[in-house]
């Protein structure tokens, strides 16, 4: 396998400047601003988070996963755990993730047979089968949950989500500028053809399946981490699905920085409705999906590298011209 | 433990509200035949018809028994035309048309709205009427009559739907569809109008098995669609996506087995067989599932 994988394109220490300042200023957040503006700050790190490790899996290879929220849910529950049986607090999110990664390796092995609207509804029957025996396992708390018995860290959780952040924008941008990018889109645009040209579908697929398992795992195993519980109806929502796509449809999928653009404008606009009309979020919430769908196929990062991409094809003809 | 009385009384317990499952997924089957069209909101339609129902039960207390379930239906069969062809024009026409996700999170938002909306209406206590019928008792089992009268007037509204499939033009067009879409364009079967036809019919029978429930089970809630859409899924799958009979097979086996499950155990685990089932059907026969 090693040997195959390659980059195609350059890395280009240019492009990697908006990211890199990006950075340096989330590290500054907790000493710059308050505690409630950092948990904001989380938050949106959290959605961020979550929009990329869903961007490995849909946006590339264009598979519909309507269960992610699985992967969540196991990796905050695996997190409890490991704390409870005496895991340090820091390293308990990455033996979570490194536990869901590997239960996501076993289940792809029966879910990647299927395609399209089939793996879609497979995968979503999977995630309710979880949150429903989640709410019956008695040592796991039942609907009661897990307490990890910890304070609440949100300085300690903040940097962890920022290295866990880092490490993921890296990996997507060197799966976007490696063969195994290159791979994956073929997969998306044409399964058949990319299989008969030599590419070997199944083991991109699961890479990609259990890549985005471990982020989005490590991404519930904080969260359990400054919520200090988890239990089975805040871990396991389908909404938590949706949101995931709303992030990552906002964005752009398939992009690099669309998943973070999608995670600052959802989380924002998701907290002033919930502050300003209580009752009417979720309504509003339904409407934001269906128009995103309609109105915006792209998503603001895809439509911007599509505008920027027509602009130069138009100044290569005009200067032929 | 579970003795042979209980047995025999909880599998016809189930029997009875196999019919009601009967109608919610035969309309699940044609908008997924017909449209292709992953329906996540089909529970969600199916409440609204609960609601409409006993809306009209409140406003018709003190009337003939008869008078009140054929007001109740009517409610419910036409607000849910109204709203199938109110969605068709303006969302679901277009859905239909993109890719799978689209498709899936438009109707999730769909099912969002429509909860809140009636939240909005009705909070979210749970509501139900309860329609005196009497009791018939066969032997050692004794059924609750409107459980039964509700079955009833389930069997005889999917005995109507077998004659439209199998004995009309409409309904053999419908099928067509349903097997080979590009086979039966060729043939020159107007699509537009069989699509419209098939999500219309397919949510005004989730609307009217709704309605069935808020008067037979009589427990009506914002939250109760999620259930019926995932049972409504697992019967469909086993049955067969382009086979009525097999659906309706599967129903009432399928409402049987829960209905002992849920003696035996926990009605959470009639849950998770549901989508046990669902997941080991599509993993096991994938898409072949489909014919």
């Amino acid at each position: 396998m090693a040997k195959h994988i390659r980059l195609v394109s350059p890395i280009r220490p240019l492009e990697l400047t908006p990211i890199t300042a990006l950075t340096a200023v989330l590290i500054a957040v907790p000493f710059v601003l308050t505690t409630y503006q950092t948990s904001i700050t989380f938050e949106i790190l959290r959605y961020a988070i979550l929009g990329m490790a869903l961007n490995l899996f849909y946006g590339l290879l264009g598979y519909v996963n309507f269960g992610q929220v699985a992967f969540y849910g196991l990796g905050a529950y695996a997190t409890a755990v490991s704390v409870i049986v005496g895991v340090p607090l820091f390293l308990a999110p990455f033996v979570g993730g490194l536990i869901v990664a590997g239960l996501a390796y076993l289940l792809s092995l029966p879910l990647l047979r299927t395609r399209g609207i089939y793996f879609a509804i497979a995968t979503l029957g999977l995630a309710e089968t979880i949150r429903l025996s989640f709410l019956k396992i008695p040592f796991l708390g039942g609907s009661y949950g897990l307490v990890l018995h910890t304070s609440y860290q949100l300085v300690e959780a903040y940097y962890t989500l920022l290295a866990i952040f880092a490490s993921l924008l890296a990996v997507t941008y060197l799966i976007l500028k490696s063969s195994i990018g290159v791979e994956l889109r073929a997969i998306r645009e044409d399964e058949e053809a990319a299989e008969s040209m030599g590419v070997n579908t199944v083991k991109y697929k699961r890479l990609v399946f259990t890549l985005s398992g471990f982020y989005t795992a490590l991404a519930g195993g904080v969260f359990a981490w400054l919520s200090t519980y988890v239990n089975p109806e805040t871990v396991f929502q389908t909404l938590t699905t949706i949101e995931m796509y709303i992030v990552v449809l906002i964005g752009g999928a398939g992009t690099m920085l669309g998943p973070v653009v999608g995670g600052i404008i959802f989380y924002i606009s998701k907290i002033n409705l919930l502050v300003n009309y209580p009752e009417l979020h979720f309504l509003m919430f339904g409407a934001l999906l269906t128009i995103t769908v309609r109105l915006a196929p792209r998503g603001i990062v895809g439509g911007l590298e599509q505008y920027v991409r027509m602009r130069r094809i138009a100044k290569l003809r005009g200067r032929r011209a | 433990m579970l003795s042979a009385e209980l047995l025999i009384q909880s599998v016809m317990f189930g029997f009875l509200q196999g019919g009601l499952y009967a109608l919610a997924s035969l309309g699940l089957m044609i908008t997924w035949g017909v449209l292709r069209l992953v329906n996540v909101a089909h529970g969600e339609f199916l409440m609204v018809g609960a609601y409409a129902s006993y809306w009209a039960l409140t406003l018709m207390k003190g009337v003939a028994i008869t008078t009140q379930v054929a007001a109740a239906l009517l409610t419910s069969a036409l607000l849910g035309l109204g709203l199938a062809l109110l969605l068709y024009f303006s969302v679901i026409k277009q859905l239909a048309k993109v890719e799978v996700l689209a498709s899936l999170l438009g109707l999730f938002g769909l099912s969002l709205i429509m909860i809140n909306i009636i939240i909005l209406i009705w909070t979210v206590d749970v509501r139900g009427v309860v329609l005196d019928f009497g009791y018939v008792t066969i032997g050692p089992v004794t059924l609750i009559g409107s459980r039964l009268v509700a079955f009833m007037i389930a069997i005889v509204l999917v005995g109507f739907l077998f004659l439209f499939l199998y004995k009309s033009y409409w309904g053999s067009a419908l099928r067509a569809v349903m097997q080979n879409r590009r086979a039966a364009a060729l043939v020159g079967i107007n699509m537009d109008a069989i699509y419209m036809l098939g999500f219309t019919i397919g949510i005004v029978l989730a609307s009217i098995a709704g309605g069935l429930v808020s008067w037979s089970i009589a427990h009506v809630e914002p939250f109760m669609g999620g259930a019926y859409t995932l049972k409504s899924f697992a019967i469909v799958l086993i049955g067969g996506v382009t086979n009525p009979v097999g659906i309706l097979i599967s129903a009432i086996t399928f409402a049987a087995i829960e209905s002992v499950f849920a003696v035996l155990t926990d009605p959470v685990y009639s849950m998770a067989l549901a989508l046990a089932v669902i997941v080991s059907a599509i993993v096991v026969r994938g898409e072949k599932l489909f014919g």
